[in-house]
């Protein structure tokens, strides 16, 4: 079974969070809960700064330690490679949301359960797109099957390891980044713009 | 601190778990005595372990749904063995009440219930060691879990059970917790220091840590300090007729519980998950 | 819908219950701890596409323009979505919406929609007790009663103190969103107002030195393809991704990704600079104009036609006038010329970089950098937003820019350009392509002349008097008069916000106070109703007939009614004509006929380039079926599109493709694809004035400050020699920090600022350089209070190396929240801090002002997102 997931092109973003409404408003999310988050990152002291922003949501990973930690099942590898979860199977504890190295995961107050990215599964099913892909006014975001993703962006450097992000051996995500040069250094700081 | 329900769950249930463990002890080595009160202790921070747990749950009505991937998860193990535990706990109280002369069964239950509840404690500490959280990764989760119930497991039964235990050497109950104890201090050290070399987050944890000096203190004064206030009447000589000294072992109990918790807290303050964070 | 909203109107349920109500049918929850769960059992039962999708306005002023479409199931909107009628290229892209239009769910369906007329308990006729405006306690009334109170005040001070004793705060250029301003001419006019608005000092300039073209069609740059073929695109204080987010970033980002360098001047390292990995020079607000003198003396000095050729001689000789002493005007005294002014030859003072650089801030080695980019056989793109024009004192920056453009010959070819590249038609210049026809209504005509300065109109209200110059919204300029002036009627007619968003809010706040009578139409309790004496609850866009949006030159959008008018809301149309009727006025010379009319007659007017590229066409195809079903009067016509094809897909969009017949170099194409232009190219029939007499003499007549008929470096008021209380010594003064107001992706301008999941997103913080802040013991998340000669705001600090030191980014459009003990505004406003100054052409220049830092002693501020939300009923 092939994994599918997305691909970010670092490069171009301009942190405008659009992917973030759109995710949402798609989800009916309440403050707080974000499915997919835009974070700016900075680097350098002036008159030489430089920044990056990163938009994360969940990486559909193939060792997902979501579902390996879920005490009910809830969190499950679907047929088409991504993971998903059942909220009538769902409890509430929290659990997925200590194992996602991602945060993909998140505890929603109202309904006493979690939720997360379903990679729009119902609209995919459709042949639409996740929402915040085709909700990137950058054209930053892709999704697809993994080795598709990559022979289509061949010749890019292209990584799922970045200093923010957890080393990718953990969960092996489904997530393609073309980073910009300075996502690699490591004296970044997370600003809230 | 979002995270009560949890700390009341582990430290009741490791406490029930080592009142019992030790009450198992106490039958094989005191043949014939009964502890019905540190059973009933049991039974009742077992029972009280286990809905703190449910509290912990967003959605505690659909719990049962955890019984599906028992073996396979091990929050649903742990989760399964804690309520078997607690099942066993509940019984071996209720038979002092029933059957209170039927010593085989009692023995039998303690014992089942001892060897539950030491695997429980290693699922429960499995349940941190696995998850993203770098502060609770490595052995010292389990060293903090299991000195946990052998401290206050000791200690609990010895405050349960002084009128039985008048006439007998305390000595074990008071080395236990001093080993215990002494030990887990000791596993600190190359924690902390390991953390400092696990990223982002377990930095930010010990920032946390750092912000708590005051707790982190307390914690090991009243761990250590209760377990030596304990260890004085415990290793006194049994002199026969003398008045135990009760009011010591209360004073090193309440210390070494208020110690466990304030270290639990500490546990759960400094959960700082390896992420980019989308919270 | 309309059960639901008579359901909540019968109901006349408590706040309480009816956010509940609301959440459940609208799914729309900016309420923290209100039913996700009924939200998601809402969006659940929308399975499959049973609802129907309904090209939705996004009608704000966000410098963008975009497709936007609303889900509405069972008359709920539960979802939207964005460009998806044809497959995304580069060459033929989506119209994809950004955050604040994917939000505009959130917006029409907030809690804090206005639901009812409503009037503040202390006021009477005469206007009671004044002072409690903006803290009074607000009193539900129905329409009856709020349209009999406005038309009886209207009435009463018409015939007390005559029309002009009535003060419309609508600019009367934008007819469009003035309903009231067309009811009040009809009823012997009232004092208006214009300013310089969005543009700065492009707004008046470019008709005065050469008749430039106006920049807001996008006329003075190339278009989007000829744009890839430039080596060097500089930018001057231009950050498209917060400013024009639309398609202008993902343009400026092709552009990059063919090749070409990008150079950015400003006082903030921006997200589009990084977007294109873009070189920084870091320049002080309001210092442009010493930095490109600086730049002008180095291309002046280092020119050599052989070996090191940057001046495009043959250029300036042809197109301009006043670059040195030769091309003087007759008239004029040749020492005045521009060249001399730099080189300093008469007046002592060369503008050399190290000039320019202890202004400005750039260093001089920067300034010689820029200068050798800027050589004539480079293909450069000087490209300009508004911000730095909209300065005090920058009434030369226009021409500066044209004269250093033209003097690296950047203009009239291929891969070179000069002016400004802002809004919809940032980095995508021309004619438009494609646009709407007229509603067909005849033009109103406002029988006062009266019209203030914005940047002085509340120091106007306040003093009774004020300098009449005309009206910047069509002219004329005029020398100054000064005119009585006796306000007692403000009536804030429609869209705007103009007490927060004009210079000097706490002189406007007082001006409010002043008046007998407040009225406002709003959607929110924005600032200008906070202040009234009565507020009308209007529709937003989604709930009215439909309608054209016009952006860049390639797209025309076609918007629907999405839902019926929520809770008691009206359209401003209403108001006008029940107004109207109160008033005596018939409402058929407002209205000669109905607003399906109106829109009708904009579709069928509606035109299209042709395939030549050489004129304009009808768009749409219209049937006599169609007209039937609309019900209208009109003829059936031959377009592009059918009727209810645009409607359905609600944009026409040009296809374009690399070398088409649509391309556009700016000064030299003739504008042809605008409807009966002049085939003449712009330089045969022009001259760029680098020296002007009239333009001298026009300025210098308004009487707020003076200017010369070349650029100079004029000192600006609040401007950076301003924080130094010795400029000799350098030793900086009360207020030794500079502050400009980066448009910010939160808002568009004020609108927005209430919307939680935008709030959540985008906390609007006050970008201060990081050694500036520890300098004053100031850490991220601290409360800064910030001090200017006008005004005390208070905002949550982030320390960034983003900032030029010296300089504090205080994010445009924050709604206020002032504490009446102290004064202090606790909501972060940029125009506490903007004085009510007006120079040059009246410019309102809100990137130039100063003020104190310090860390704030009292209660530290919690993120707007946990701020109570403006909820009345």
């Amino acid at each position: 079974m092939g994994y599918q997931g997305f691909y970010f092109n670092m490069t171009r973003c301009i942190g405008c969070k659009t992917c973030q409404i759109a995710c949402k408003d798609r989800n009916d999310q309440d403050i707080g809960i974000n499915f997919r988050l835009v974070k700016t990152f900075e680097l350098g002291l002036y008159p030489n700064p430089s920044i990056y922003h990163y938009s994360g949501a969940c990486n559909h990973c193939a060792n997902p330690k979501c579902v390996e930690g879920c005490p009910t099942g809830a969190m499950y590898v679907a047929d088409d490679g991504t993971v998903q979860h059942d909220k009538n199977k769902c409890i509430g504890c929290r659990y997925c949301i200590w194992n996602c190295p991602y945060g993909a995961p998140q505890f929603i107050p109202e309904l006493g359960k979690v939720g997360k990215c379903d990679s729009c599964k119902d609209l995919r099913e459709n042949g639409e797109n996740p929402v915040c892909v085709d909700a990137c006014i950058m054209r930053a975001l892709e999704w697809g099957d993994i080795e598709e993703l990559r022979a289509r962006h061949a010749g890019e450097e292209l990584t799922s390891e970045l200093p923010i992000l957890a080393p990718p051996h953990i969960t092996n995500p489904s997530l393609l980044i073309k980073p910009k040069k300075n996502a690699r250094l490591k004296e970044y700081q997370e600003k809230e713009m | 601190m979002g995270e009560t329900s949890l700390l009341v769950f582990s430290i009741c249930i490791q406490a029930a778990i080592g009142i019992i463990l030790f009450a198992f002890v106490a039958q094989i080595v005191y043949k014939g005595k009964q502890f019905k009160v540190a059973a009933v202790t049991a039974a009742v921070l077992a029972v009280v372990g286990v809905f703190a747990s449910f509290a912990h749950l967003g959605h505690p009505l659909s719990a049962l749904n955890v019984l599906g991937e028992f073996g396979q998860s091990w929050l649903s193990t742990e989760a399964v063995l804690a309520g078997v535990f607690a099942g066993v706990a509940v019984l071996y109280a209720a038979i002092h009440f029933l059957r209170p002369d039927d010593h085989t069964l009692s023995l039998g239950l303690s014992g089942i219930g001892s060897v539950l509840g030491l695997v429980a404690v290693l699922s429960m500490a499995k349940v941190y060691t696995t998850t993203s959280v770098p502060v609770w990764q490595g052995s010292n989760t389990f060293v903090d879990f299991y000195a946990t119930t052998v401290a206050i497991g000791a200690l609990g039964f010895l405050v349960t059970s002084v009128s039985q235990l008048q006439d007998v050497s305390k000595k074990l109950f008071g080395y236990s917790i001093l080993v215990a104890v002494v030990i887990q201090a000791a596993s600190t050290v190359p924690h902390i220091l390991g953390l400092s070399e696990m990223g982002a987050a377990a930095h930010s944890s010990i920032q946390i840590l750092n912000g708590m000096n005051t707790l982190v203190w307390a914690k090991w004064l009243l761990i250590l300090g209760g377990a030596g206030i304990a260890l004085y009447p415990a290793s006194a000589k049994v002199q026969e007729g003398a008045k135990l000294n009760v009011n010591a072992f209360v004073t090193a109990g309440a210390a070494l519980v208020i110690g466990q918790v304030i270290g639990r807290y500490l546990f759960y303050a400094t959960l700082v998950v390896t992420n980019v964070g989308l919270m | 819908m309309a059960s639901f909203i008579n359901k909540v109107n019968e109901l006349n349920l408590s706040r309480r219950s009816f956010l509940k109500a609301s959440a459940v049918a609208t799914a729309s929850l900016p309420l923290v701890g209100c039913g996700n769960s009924l939200i998601k059992s809402a969006t659940e039962n929308v399975t499959g596409e049973e609802g129907e999708w309904i090209t939705a306005a996004c009608w704000h002023n966000c410098g963008g323009r975009c497709l936007n479409k609303a889900l509405v199931v069972d008359g709920i909107v539960v979802r939207q979505k964005t460009d998806d009628t044809h497959m995304d290229s580069p060459e033929f892209p989506q119209q994809r919406a950004c955050l604040r239009g994917r939000s505009q769910r959130q917006q029409v369906f907030g809690a804090d929609r206005l639901k009812y007329p409503m009037k503040r308990k202390n006021w009477a006729p005469g206007g009671g007790n004044k002072e409690l405006r903006g803290q009074d306690e607000w009193v539900r009334i129905s329409w009856e009663e709020a349209l009999d109170i406005v038309a009886s005040e209207l009435k009463r001070n018409i015939q007390e103190h005559g029309n002009r004793s009535i003060f419309s705060t609508l600019e009367f250029g934008s007819l469009a969103n003035s309903e009231i301003a067309k009811l009040l001419t009809l009823v012997g006019g009232c004092v208006t107002h214009s300013g310089t608005r969005s543009w700065g000092t492009w707004k008046a300039t470019p008709r005065l030195i050469g008749e430039i073209p106006e920049p807001m069609p996008g006329l003075q740059i190339n278009d989007r393809f000829d744009l890839l073929n430039c080596k060097t695109v500089i930018m001057l204080g231009a950050n498209p991704a917060w400013s024009a987010i639309s398609g202008t970033p993902y343009y400026t980002r092709l552009a990059n990704e063919a090749g070409a360098k990008f150079i950015f001047i400003d006082p903030f390292y921006n997200d589009t600079a990084s977007l294109v990995d873009g070189e920084w020079i870091p320049v002080r607000p309001a210092t442009d104009t010493a930095f490109l003198l600086g730049v002008a003396y180095v291309m002046i000095t280092t020119d050599d036609p052989v070996t090191n050729p940057i001046i495009d001689w043959e250029f300036l000789k042809a197109n301009t006038v006043g670059f040195d002493e030769e091309s003087m005007p007759e008239d004029a005294d040749p020492k005045d010329n521009f060249k001399d002014y730099v080189l300093g030859t008469y007046d002592g003072v060369p503008k050399t970089p190290e000039w320019a650089s202890k202004i400005c801030g750039a260093k001089p080695d920067q300034i010689r950098y820029l200068a050798n980019e800027l050589r004539m056989h480079n293909k450069v793109a000087l490209l300009t937003a508004y911000a730095p024009a909209r300065n005090k004192n920058a009434d030369n920056l226009p021409q500066l820019v044209m004269t250093i453009g033209a003097m690296g010959g950047h203009m009239g070819k291929s891969g070179h350009c000069t002016g400004v590249s802002s809004n919809a038609n940032a980095f995508n210049g021309g004619p438009r392509l494609v646009q709407p026809g007229g509603d067909g209504i005849p033009p109103y005509k406002n029988p006062v002349d009266d019209s203030i300065r914005d940047a002085v109109m509340w120091p106007a209200i306040l003093d009774g008097e004020y300098s009449y110059v005309g009206s910047l919204d069509g002219g004329p300029f005029l020398p100054a008069e000064r005119r009585k002036l006796d306000i007692k009627v403000i009536y804030n007619g429609g869209v705007g916000n103009s007490l927060q968003s004009r210079d000097g809010m706490n002189k406007g706040i007082k001006a409010y106070r002043k008046v007998d009578f407040v009225v406002t139409h709003a959607q929110f309790l924005n600032t200008q109703a906070k202040y009234s004496d009565v507020v009308l609850p209007v529709t937003t866009w989604w709930e009215r007939l439909g309608g054209f949006l016009t952006g860049g030159r390639e797209t025309l959008f076609m918007y629907s009614q999405v839902v019926k008018p929520l809770y008691e809301a009206k359209d401003d149309a209403w108001v006008a004509e029940e107004l109207a009727k109160l008033l005596g006025v018939d409402p058929k010379k407002l209205y000669p006929f109905d607003e399906k009319q109106q829109f009708f007659n904009k579709i069928a007017g509606s035109t299209v380039v042709t395939d030549d590229g050489k004129g304009m066409e009808p768009l749409v195809t219209i049937t006599n079926e169609d007209i039937a079903e609309w019900g209208v009067q009109g003829k059936p016509q031959k377009g592009r599109i059918g009727l209810k094809e645009l409607q359905k897909k609600g944009v026409y969009q040009v296809e374009r493709h690399a070398n088409d017949n649509f391309g556009y170099i700016a000064f030299s194409d003739p504008p042809a694809a605008v409807a009966g232009a002049t085939q003449e190219k712009f330089f045969d029939k022009s001259k760029i004035k680098i020296y002007s007499k009239e333009f001298e003499d026009t300025i210098n007549a308004m009487g707020f400050s003076k200017i010369r008929g070349i650029p100079t470096y004029i000192e600006p008021e609040d401007g950076y020699e301003k924080t130094f209380s010795d400029w000799d010594n350098q030793i900086k003064g009360e207020f030794p920090f500079q502050v400009m107001n980066p448009h910010y992706l939160r808002r568009s301008h004020t609108v927005f600022d209430n919307i939680r999941w935008l709030q959540e997103a985008w906390p609007s913080p006050l970008f201060i350089n990081e050694n500036d802040a520890k300098a004053h013991g100031i850490s991220t998340g601290d409360t800064v209070l910030l001090t200017s000669p006008h005004g005390q705001t208070l905002r949550t600090a982030l320390l960034t190396q983003r900032f030029i030191p010296g300089v504090i980014g205080l994010p445009h459009g924050s709604w206020p929240d002032i504490d009446e003990k102290t004064g202090i505004d606790t909501g972060g406003a940029d125009n506490m801090l903007c004085g009510a100054i007006s120079t040059g052409q009246g410019t309102s220049g809100w990137n130039t002002a100063i003020c104190n830092i310090e860390k704030y002693k009292g209660t530290p501020l919690v993120p707007d997102v946990q701020r109570p939300q403006r909820i009345i009923f």
